[in-house]
């Protein structure tokens, strides 16, 4: 169990290093990871949700969802799902979020 | 084989005659930036604004050239992908008409009631996009060439406002070309029949990225830009950086550029004839002549334009839909 924790932890940090590229804003300031799973045989399963529906970065933060997370010791697969059901809105944006969108000129 | 090597000279001294001048290129030099329009002097007015008006055009002629790409674009995402592309051009347009403006530019006048003909933008914008593996790997290198033009003058312009308007241009920017990379190496990989186009498209958007940046420093006339610091890279400083990263993204993901790695020289080199320049064929396409030519007949050409000029113009000005649309 400590060794699932220290894992998904790994792979929260990892997500960090993922930006929405629009924003400078990494996914989870931006409240965009709503599922971080991991089943016992290393296969990661991340849900992500969109600020707009026609995304025309889902493809790169996909790929980088997936080299990121792939890199951690233990997981043998990364699932990068969209969760369509769910709603985004600029409050789930974090306070540290939204000072680093400041400072590329993004006021929210 | 012959090689170029491309050497970017030092930036002029901040010298002028004029003793207003002087002290104005004084104030830059110590490291000044300027906030107000009022604390300018006459020459670098007009230098900051004639810059202004070259970027904002520039933007703008993105549009209906990237427009032409839809018809290809093999699905939803794709189709999103250059609207989103087309959004983000508008509003860098936008943010430098808008600074524009401050020095009493009324915009709409520019936008919609200058004749066609005198717009101007890189020949590349003047043709058709041929398909949708053109658009991505325009992306990958041209919006690459675009955002050293941009970052030099986030980094170090001396008007203050400049480099902030452009600070989300440029992470803009940025997004664009690791868009265009990212399938440009995803067609790469995709199939036999789509690396070959990606191979096409690469050969076709490659010389247009070495003559982005005009004449080379040695036959550059005004270094007025330089002198105020409006910008601190050379048009052969912007060239060298380009090449050195188009040639690495080139290594990564498998495609051939014209260039070589040169031991002694410790960077890329370009391998193809330098300067050259295109004719346009009898179907309206952009065919590149792969001869040594003169800079004259680069920028004859340049100005020349290409097949779409001055239709892709006139076009973007019927495309005011004014408040019926709302």
């Amino acid at each position: 169990m400590v060794a699932d924790t220290v894992i998904l932890d790994q792979v929260n940090d990892a997500l960090k290093k993922v930006i929405d590229p629009h924003m400078s804003v990494n996914l989870h300031e931006m409240g965009m990871i709503r599922e971080v799973e991991i089943n016992g045989e290393g296969v990661a399963k991340v849900g992500i949700v969109l600020p707009c529906i026609g995304c025309p970065a889902l493809e790169l933060m996909r790929a980088d969802i997936k080299r990121e997370v792939s890199e951690i010791a233990g997981i043998t697969a990364v699932k990068v799902k969209t969760l369509w059901g769910e709603k985004w809105d600029r409050e789930n944006i974090s306070e540290e979020g939204r000072k680093n969108a400041a400072t590329h000129g993004y006021v929210i | 084989m012959e090689t170029t090597v491309i050497r970017p000279r030092p930036n002029p001294e901040p010298t002028s005659d004029d003793p207003v001048e002087q002290a104005m290129m004084d104030r830059i030099a110590t490291g000044e930036l300027i906030e107000n329009i009022d604390e300018m002097s006459a020459s670098y007015r007009q230098v900051l604004e004639n810059t202004l008006e070259i970027a904002a055009a520039g933007e703008v002629t993105v549009l209906t050239w990237a427009e032409t790409a839809f018809a290809t674009a093999p699905d939803l995402g794709a189709k999103i992908a250059i609207a989103g592309s087309i959004q983000d051009e508008v509003g860098h347009a936008h943010q430098q008409g808008m600074l524009w403006e401050r020095f009493g530019i009324d915009m709409h006048e520019q936008a919609f009631e200058r004749p066609p003909n005198k717009y101007w933008s890189f020949p590349v914008m003047e043709f058709p996009v041929k398909n949708y593996i053109y658009f991505v790997v325009s992306q990958a290198l041209l919006d690459r060439a675009g955002r050293y033009t941009t970052w030099d003058i986030e980094l170090h312009c001396s008007y203050a406002p400049y480099r902030r308007a452009l600070r989300k241009v440029n992470f803009e920017e940025v997004f664009h070309f690791r868009h265009g990379s990212y399938w440009t190496e995803y067609y790469w990989n995709k199939s036999e029949e789509t690396r070959a186009m990606v191979q096409e498209a690469v050969d076709w958007v490659f010389p247009h990225g070495v003559s982005w940046y005009g004449r080379p420093d040695h036959l550059k006339g005004k270094m007025d830009q330089l002198k105020y610091k409006v910008r601190a890279w050379t048009n052969d400083t912007m060239r060298d950086k380009w090449i050195q990263s188009a040639s690495l993204l080139a290594k990564r993901i498998g495609f051939e550029v014209p260039t070589q790695f040169d031991e002694e020289e410790g960077k890329y080199v370009l391998t193809a004839p330098y300067p050259m320049t295109f004719k346009t064929t009898d179907e309206g396409e952009c065919e590149w002549i792969w001869e040594q030519c003169e800079w004259d007949d680069v920028i004859d050409n340049m100005k020349k334009g290409g097949a779409m000029r001055p239709a892709v113009y006139e076009r973007l000005q019927s495309e005011e839909w004014g408040s019926s649309l709302w």
